[in-house]
């Protein structure tokens, strides 16, 4: 009930920012069309229906190719419906894991400082120095490529940036007189980090796992477009790019809705964040 | 009469937000001469910060002038362009802001800063201005101008920050400075020097100053003239000695039985909070605003028409809003309320601290101490404390900031352990248990009241469940149904309503937040409570009403209440007993009549020295305390108080530890002075009627 009542409140709030307004829009779009993917697509995005098709061609079987065909003769525009789940499992499942990961990091290193946050600054500090593109390859090579390895490559090259951000984050709210009110009624830290501290970080958290979530995309694009994403023949984004790359001159259509579908979701998530930031700085 | 700098008719000022608009100032009414000043005294949101922007045409982009008009010197100011209104700030018109440390650029050299605004204003030369700053640092009292031309603003303490924004304002000779709160930030000490320089200052450059501040003994030892405001309108207005004698509007009585004064305790004079709160500026009542919370209030009359500023004849300039005034005689003493404070059965003691030590180990990684080979230094915050607490019994701890206090605090909650001695609760030595491994019935038989009431709830829980979870930390209940009823139980005790327990804190006023942190603290049981400055952040009013439900729920409770603050007519009006601690030592503890009375220790006679008063009847010696508060990490040999002690006796201070002087049973005193000598001090305080008192001693 008081879940329902926060989620009005939020969207009750998101509506004064037009931006931000237009970002959950355009995310909310992709979100049903995720969900309804088996309802939208006219074809079986995996089966090859004819050879390769322009835009807008009618099947012989029925039904149009609006978006055309590619190589295979698979339907473009059911490949791209069903390619939004994909992204829409994985993103945000990547993005959760890695926000785990890096606010129990961040968590600990701000609360205890010393030593313990030496350490953690510092193995983050060498994987930070790696280049993403570099690391991303470097694990996928190393563990293959499968959906639950695309969730660790991304987990372990964006802990380390959200580990900063909860860190920074925890050395302010640490010194507040309500921590210190837990601390003389002898709370364990556990309760401390994540009763007392961590909901107070949730603001900006928010607003870059929102950022995040659209790094992850592009990322998950970039691998599926390198041939390290989800193994064929499963619908992909990126992959779908690669695909129609070679062709791109001759025959853009295979290439250009893909790379529509990942801007368009990418922008929305970035036009909510920074709604979602516009509204936190104006309380 | 010559033309008056500062000219204000029937301003109103509102502000445009998302609500609509809400009027911040009405019809605000002030005329300023040459070499007056003229207090704004009221609580926060009264308005009084409004006006001074506006003054200096800086208001918002949201707030607007919907009436009236400002005139300095006769020119409207409404009227000037841009680049006119750049030349008046900070040339004609100065202004000095409560944090001294924001009011100066942190990357700037303090010589570059000073001499910025003469080049600004001025053409001289580069050389000129140096001069001209190194003279206006000097008649500051800056001792060694030349350095701190060279410094940076962090490289300087806090006093010397806040002299170095005055001589800053008043470098171009303003004929109008703007004080908005200039001493709130600092030490009591350090504020009766700035206080002390503002008037002399005034006095050399016959500046006209308005003086703004929610301390009305400031404004008596400041201000001929001063305006009484409440929520956005004067209420009074008058001479000081008119206003703070012969008051008209039942506000300003409240005002004064809020504050404490460091002539009366809890039993012979207890504050008398104002009851409600302050309406938001978009839900005022019709008629008198401060109707719903007067004690005069007769419907019909107060809550018709707007209520106009009367003038009080025989008093020229005094005037008052109210509807009843000529009906009221509010000069009377306020009633004693039989039963509010009666002098306690002192129990058994609660808390001995014995010989207790705190020393912090600083480890310095820069590579000059590396090479140097010492790379630990010693900050020495708190040297051999001793002193008990009794049940039911208050014990202040008083100094400056730094001296120790906080450490203390910490260490007794268990947060830090102690370097050696001893420190019993109940009987128990928990000196060297740290929080973590105390027993629960350890954690709550001690529980502590905070500060800051914006930081002492966590925004993201419910008041219900910040209760509960300490009720069942405690295990004082476990049962869902009775941990509810005593959560409900423990808002009635602060006295707050039981629906404030679904209320997430932001819902709450600072006042509201500050009494679910007392019942927090109260939430265990507890036999000890400490209680850290939990007023200082407060209005008045409020702090008033707060103090007394502390009182209260002690009194009740046999709670015994460690109280520490740098407020000393509070301590004075709360304590049962004093311990006041300079750089980490005690220099003084005794019963709180021993120690506002001679023999006073010389810091204790400074400190009680620097309290505002805000009552015209009382005679106050003044004791300054030349320079700052040494640095703990490399306190003075001998007594820690030589390098600024007035009554410094010579070598023997600097070189040997002062011994503790018996003055009576608990009245202990650290001091070289004989005790004979110090018994002949005269009292700080003295009522009108006696003889005239020695006037700037040291």
């Amino acid at each position: 009930m008081s879940m329902l009542k926060t989620t009005f409140n939020a969207i009750g709030l998101l509506r004064e920012s037009t931006v931000g307004m237009i970002g959950a829009i355009i995310c909310l779009f992709w979100v049903l069309v995720a969900l309804f993917a088996s309802v939208l697509a006219p074809f079986d995005p995996v089966s090859s229906l004819v050879p390769m098709q322009k835009p807008f061609t009618e099947n012989p079987a029925g039904g149009v190719f609006w978006f055309g065909t590619d190589l295979l003769g698979r339907d473009i525009l059911s490949r791209i419906i069903y390619g939004t789940q994909t992204v829409l499992i994985y993103a945000p499942l990547a993005t959760f894991t890695a926000y785990v990961v890096g606010i129990v990091m961040g968590l600990a290193g701000g609360y205890y400082q010393g030593k313990v946050d030496t350490f953690l600054s510092f193995v983050s500090n060498v994987i930070l120095s790696f280049p993403v593109l570099v690391l991303y390859i470097l694990i996928i090579a190393t563990i293959g490529a499968s959906g639950i390895n695309i969730i660790l490559a991304v987990t372990f090259a964006s802990a380390p940036g959200i580990f900063r951000i909860v860190r920074g984050l925890t050395m302010d709210l640490r010194n507040r007189e309500y921590v210190a009110a837990a601390q003389t009624r002898g709370e364990s830290a556990l309760w401390i980090m994540f009763v007392e501290i961590l909901p107070n970080a949730r603001g900006p958290l928010i607003v870059d796992a929102c950022l995040r979530m659209g790094y992850v995309i592009i990322t998950i694009g970039v691998l599926g477009f390198l041939g390290m994403g989800l193994p064929p023949p499963t619908p992909d984004w990126g992959s779908m790019i690669s695909d129609g790359r070679k062709l791109f001159p001759v025959f853009p259509h295979m290439a250009i809705f893909p790379c529509i579908a990942i801007s368009s979701l990418v922008l929305g998530l970035n036009l909510l964040s920074d709604g979602l930031r516009e509204i936190s700085l104006r309380d | 009469m010559t033309q008056p700098i500062l000219e204000i008719e029937n301003l109103s000022i509102s502000y445009f937000t998302r609500a609509g608009e809400i009027p911040a100032v009405v019809d605000f009414n002030m005329v300023l001469h040459e070499g007056e000043t003229i207090g704004l005294v009221g609580e926060s949101g009264c308005g009084k910060s409004t006006m001074a922007m506006a003054i200096m045409q800086y208001l918002g982009s949201n707030a607007k002038v919907v009436k009236g008009s400002i005139k300095f010197k006769g020119q409207d100011l409404a009227l000037l362009s841009k680049e006119e209104l750049r030349q008046l700030r900070g040339n004609d018109i100065a202004m000095i802001y409560q944090e001294p440390m924001a009011s100066l650029n942190p990357s700037m050299l303090i010589g570059q800063q000073l001499t910025e605004v003469l080049r600004c204003h001025q053409s001289i030369s580069k050389e000129q201005a140096t001069c001209k700053s190194l003279e206006m640092l000097e008649s500051v009292n800056l001792p060694d101008p030349q350095r701190v031309m060279t410094s940076y603003p962090h490289q300087i303490s806090g006093g010397q920050q806040q002299r170095v924004v005055i001589a800053m304002a008043l470098l171009t000779s303003p004929a109008l400075l703007l004080l908005d709160e200039p001493t709130t930030a600092l030490d009591v000490t350090v504020e009766a020097c700035i206080v002390d320089l503002i008037e002399e200052l005034a006095a050399k450059f016959n500046t006209a100053m308005i003086y703004i501040s929610h301390n009305l003994g400031l404004i008596l030892e400041t201000c001929s003239r001063v305006n009484v405001m409440y929520s956005g309108q004067v209420v009074e207005v008058g001479t000081v000695g008119e206003v703070f004698d012969q008051m008209k509007h039942p506000y300003t009585k409240g005002l004064f039985d809020c504050i404490p004064l460091p002539t009366a305790d809890k039993y012979s004079r207890p504050l008398k909070p104002i009851r409600g709160q302050l309406p938001l500026p978009n839900q005022r009542p019709p008629g008198c605003f401060f109707g719903p919370r007067c004690d005069h209030f007769v419907s019909g009359t107060c809550d018709q028409q707007r209520i106009e500023i009367d003038a009080v004849p025989d008093q020229t300039g005094h005037a008052v809003r109210c509807a009843r005034w000529q009906a009221l005689d509010l000069t009377a003493p306020t009633e004693v309320v039989a039963g509010q404070a009666e002098p306690q059965q002192i129990g058994k003691a609660i808390l001995t601290v014995k010989e207790m030590q705190k020393y912090y180990e600083v480890h310095d990684d820069s590579l000059l101490a590396m090479l140097k080979g010492d790379r630990t230094k010693v900050v020495k915050a708190n040297e051999r404390l001793n002193f008990e607490s009794h049940a039911g019994e208050t014990v202040a701890i008083v100094g400056e900031s730094g001296c120790g206090k906080s450490t203390f605090a910490k260490v007794l909650m268990g947060l830090e352990t102690a370097s050696s001695g001893e420190v019993r609760l109940n009987g128990q030595d928990i000196a060297n248990t740290h929080v973590t491994k105390r027993r629960n019935d350890q954690t709550s038989a001690m529980q502590m009241v905070f500060q800051n009431p914006f930081d002492t709830l966590n925004p993201s829980l419910t008041i219900g469940s910040q209760l509960a979870r300490v009720i069942k930390k405690f295990g004082v209940s476990t049962d869902k149904k009775e941990i509810r009823a005593k959560v409900l139980e423990l808002l009635d005790l602060v006295k707050l309503p039981a629906d404030f327990a679904k209320r997430k804190p932001r819902q709450l006023s600072g006042g509201q937040k500050q009494r679910v942190g007392i019942a927090r603290a109260f939430a265990g049981n507890p036999s000890l409570v400490v209680a850290d400055e939990p007023v200082s952040a407060l209005d008045v009013s409020v702090g008033a009403a707060v103090t007394r439900l502390l009182m209260s729920i002690q009194q009740e409770q046999q709670t015994s209440l460690v109280f520490i603050s740098h407020d000393l007519s509070l301590v004075r009006y709360l304590a049962d007993r004093v311990v006041v601690i300079y750089l980490g030592n005690i220099v003084e503890q005794g019963s709180t009549e021993e120690v506002f009375a001679p023999p006073y220790h010389p810091y204790t006679e400074a400190l009680i020295s620097a309290i505002p008063v805000a009552d015209t009847a009382v005679k106050k010696k003044r004791v300054f305390l030349v320079g700052d508060i040494p640095s703990a990490m490399n306190p003075p040999s001998g007594c820690p108080f030589n390098t600024r002690c007035p009554r410094k006796l010579g070598k023997i201070c600097e070189e040997q530890v002062p011994p503790l002087l018996e003055a009576s049973g608990e009245h202990r005193i650290a001091c070289h002075i004989p005790l004979q000598e110090l018994r002949a001090v005269e009292p700080v305080f003295m009522l009108n009627t006696d003889p005239a008192p020695i006037e700037n001693e040291g």
